[in-house]
């Protein structure tokens, strides 16, 4: 990011900027830059809170007015209590109010986990589309599939690796990436609209751990990490499961 | 949380190693008019894309324009880490994009006013490789007036 501002101003437009990983910016020595504490995916700090997200444009707004650079500047203010919610001992005993589908054991066959997913996800409907409808939007949808073959897809390649892919226009690992995110778009879309899911930790661990498709892509994580291909390889490196699920913190 | 020891170990690792050179010597610096007279632009680092674009591709360093009246429902991510927050942004756009905030600013005359365009590249290539696209948006930013950059990472 602090790259990008070097280059704006170069070009003549003045820069200021959001930093979120503060050495990063220290090593770019973009002109103008507010570090701020929130976590990564949420520079603006808290969603729907129009007068908390203004007053951080606002400060780094602010930065225009120094007369000579760099300037680095660290926010002060920390996501509200509130907002940042409950923390893990809150959530002890706290259960997703929906009927899923029981979590097929690690020997299950992928038909299984298959079978179990689609009712899963038909489970979640009624709270996925109260979000879309509260929210005016959703972000599910760069696959191109619907929600049902994206998942269809996800468990046919969990069954077999060769199965047919259902867009021929991008690398088959780019469709499969793309089909799991729209998937886990939609969980996220669906628990957030339910109370007691505020933080994305809460989420993730849910969706990871509690989850038929959190179980599924724990699988795909394991066969893209055997697979030879490069790109598959990657998938199961860098590109499923977060880093904090896989070595959560001690 | 974006505080460096609040991020998993492994993923810390490969932050502090991160490449980032390039930008020693670089010290361009911008004077200009007052905020309120100011035409802001904005730029996100998140992969974002409108549904009708093509998503970003893995390594890309090419650009996806958004339009200043986008409807927020139109933009989608298709950035490749797993590695951050994406339930903010599914909640609302404004937490990583907020185009709909700088509107409210300009109409409250705190800034000059917003682009008709705004834009979106991915964060995970060196900034070095994506020095060609800043340069050509900054070059369409210039044909719409636009004095000042906000920039957002995710």
């Amino acid at each position: 990011m602090g790259g990008l501002a070097v280059i704006f101003e170069e070009e003549g437009l003045a820069t200021t900027q959001i930093s979120l990983i503060r050495i990063h910016t220290e090593r770019t020595n973009p002109p103008r830059a507010l570090w701020v504490p929130y976590e990564l995916g949420r520079p603006i700090g808290v969603p729907n809170d129009p007068e908390f997200q203004k007053n951080v444009i606002k400060a780094a707004f602010d930065l225009l007015d120094a007369e000579s650079g760099p300037v680095l500047v660290d926010y002060p203010v920390e996501v509200p209590e509130a907002a940042a919610a409950l923390d893990e001992d809150a959530m002890t005993g706290m259960a997703c109010p929906i009927d899923l589908p029981a979590l097929p054991d690690e020997t299950a066959p992928t038909s299984e986990i298959g079978k179990a997913l689609m009712t899963e996800i038909a489970s979640l409907a009624p709270w996925y589309d109260l979000a879309v409808t509260t929210r005016g939007r959703t972000t599910v949808g760069p696959s191109g599939l619907s929600i049902d073959v994206a998942a269809k897809y996800v468990a046919a390649f969990l069954d077999d690796q060769a199965a047919p892919c259902p867009r021929d226009d991008m690398p088959v690992a780019r469709v499969l990436k793309l089909a799991y995110e729209d998937l886990k778009a939609y969980y996220g879309e669906a628990i957030t609209a339910q109370p007691g899911y505020s933080t994305s930790k809460q989420v993730e661990d849910w969706l990871f751990n509690e989850t038929v498709f959190g179980k599924a892509l724990w699988r795909l994580r394991t066969l893209c990490l055997e697979n030879e291909d490069e790109y598959f390889h990657y998938l199961g490196t860098n590109s499923i499961v977060p880093d904090r699920q896989i070595n959560p913190p001690s | 949380m974006a505080r460096l020891e609040d991020i998993p170990l492994s993923e810390r690792k490969m932050m502090e190693e991160l490449d980032c050179s390039g930008f020693d010597d670089r010290r361009p610096w911008v004077t200009g008019k007052p905020l309120n007279e100011r035409r802001v632009a904005l730029i996100s680092t998140a992969a974002l894309n409108l549904r009708s674009d093509a998503v970003f591709q893995r390594n890309a360093t090419d650009f996806r324009v958004i339009p200043g009246n986008v409807d927020p429902g139109d933009v989608v991510m298709s950035h490749v880490s797993v590695n951050f927050d994406r339930t903010g942004f599914q909640q609302d756009l404004n937490v990583c994009f907020p185009l709909q905030r700088l509107h409210e600013l300009a109409d409250e005359g705190v800034i000059g006013s917003v682009s008709n365009f705004h834009f979106s590249v991915s964060g995970a290539p060196h900034p070095s490789d994506l020095e060609d696209s800043a340069r050509a948006i900054a070059q369409t930013m210039k044909a719409d007036a636009v004095d000042t950059v906000l920039l957002v990472p995710i």
